[in-house]
């Protein structure tokens, strides 16, 4: 799941049809279907843009349409766990949390946001497989404390 | 999508009623109740009664254009707002004007582009 380039790369290679704009629009991202358009924040830091884009990224590989309520909620936070997946490999995740115990910590040298670090080790977003290799590498970080 | 490409699930869905209600109405096995028929002329853009009026021998005409459903979302979006998040200061229509703007500069581009490696490179003299 985890896709090793960056979000702009990733939109130019398997997205060309969509465009990508920046304006002042609040939320930190938008995605348009109809319009083929993904709309981020003018003001976001680098790190708030490149997790702004996966997140709507994952909306574009979907083909997401609006909606709202009950369904809007769910949506969104499948987005944020699977944008989170996207960005941060399990091996970077393991050293990260290996290198700190600091969130935000964590966060700047996935050079990604909290939020998504959060999400990301979250033991009911891990597969089985990550949840053991997680397990494996913290051990050995306690093993060789 | 429009309203002409709906299968029953997606008619049953934008119209929120029973899938089931949907397949027999069209199989002709159920006459729809008034809600129900309602909710149906709603989603797909009919006047109210004009699913009463086909059944009684009335000419069918689908709409030009789909009033609701997912085609008449075409400037919809999806977006994650977060507590904390300002308000935007852009109106939606200057978002997709913007959007519309960058989809044409680039359709030029792309054509300067294409234009350019297809003029023959000129020899030496």
């Amino acid at each position: 799941m985890h896709d090793p380039r960056d979000p702009w790369t990733v939109l130019r290679e398997d997205h060309p049809e969509l465009v990508l704009v920046r304006a002042p629009i609040g939320a930190r991202g938008r995605y348009y279907n109809g319009r083929k358009g993904i709309v981020v924040r003018d003001d976001l830091l680098i790190v708030q843009e490149r997790a702004a884009l996966w997140h709507e990224i994952v909306h574009a590989r979907r083909g997401d349409q609006p909606c709202s309520g009950r369904d809007l909620a769910r949506m969104e936070l499948s987005c944020r766990r699977d944008a989170a997946k996207l960005a941060i490999s399990i091996e970077a995740l393991a050293d990260a949390l290996l290198w700190s115990d600091c969130e935000y910590q964590q966060a700047d040298e996935l050079k990604t946001i909290v939020e998504y670090v959060r999400i990301r080790k979250d033991p009911r977003n891990l597969h089985p497989s990550e949840r053991g290799f997680l397990k494996r590498r913290l051990a050995m970080k306690e093993h060789t404390a | 999508m429009g309203v002409r490409d709906w299968n029953p699930a997606d008619l049953a869905r934008e119209a929120k009623v029973d899938p089931g209600t949907v397949l027999d109405f069209l199989n002709g096995v159920r006459v729809l109740q008034h809600k129900n028929r309602a909710k149906i002329e709603k989603a797909i853009g009919l006047p109210l009664q004009t699913l009463e009026e086909w059944a009684g021998g009335a000419e069918i005409v689908l709409p030009d254009s789909d009033p609701v459903g997912p085609a008449a979302q075409d400037d919809g979006y999806v977006e994650d707002r977060l507590p904390g998040d300002p308000e935007p200061s852009i109106t939606d229509d200057e978002v997709v004007a913007l959007i519309e703007r960058q989809q044409r500069e680039l359709a030029e581009l792309l054509e300067k582009m294409r234009a350019r490696s297809e003029r023959p490179v000129d020899g030496p003299t």
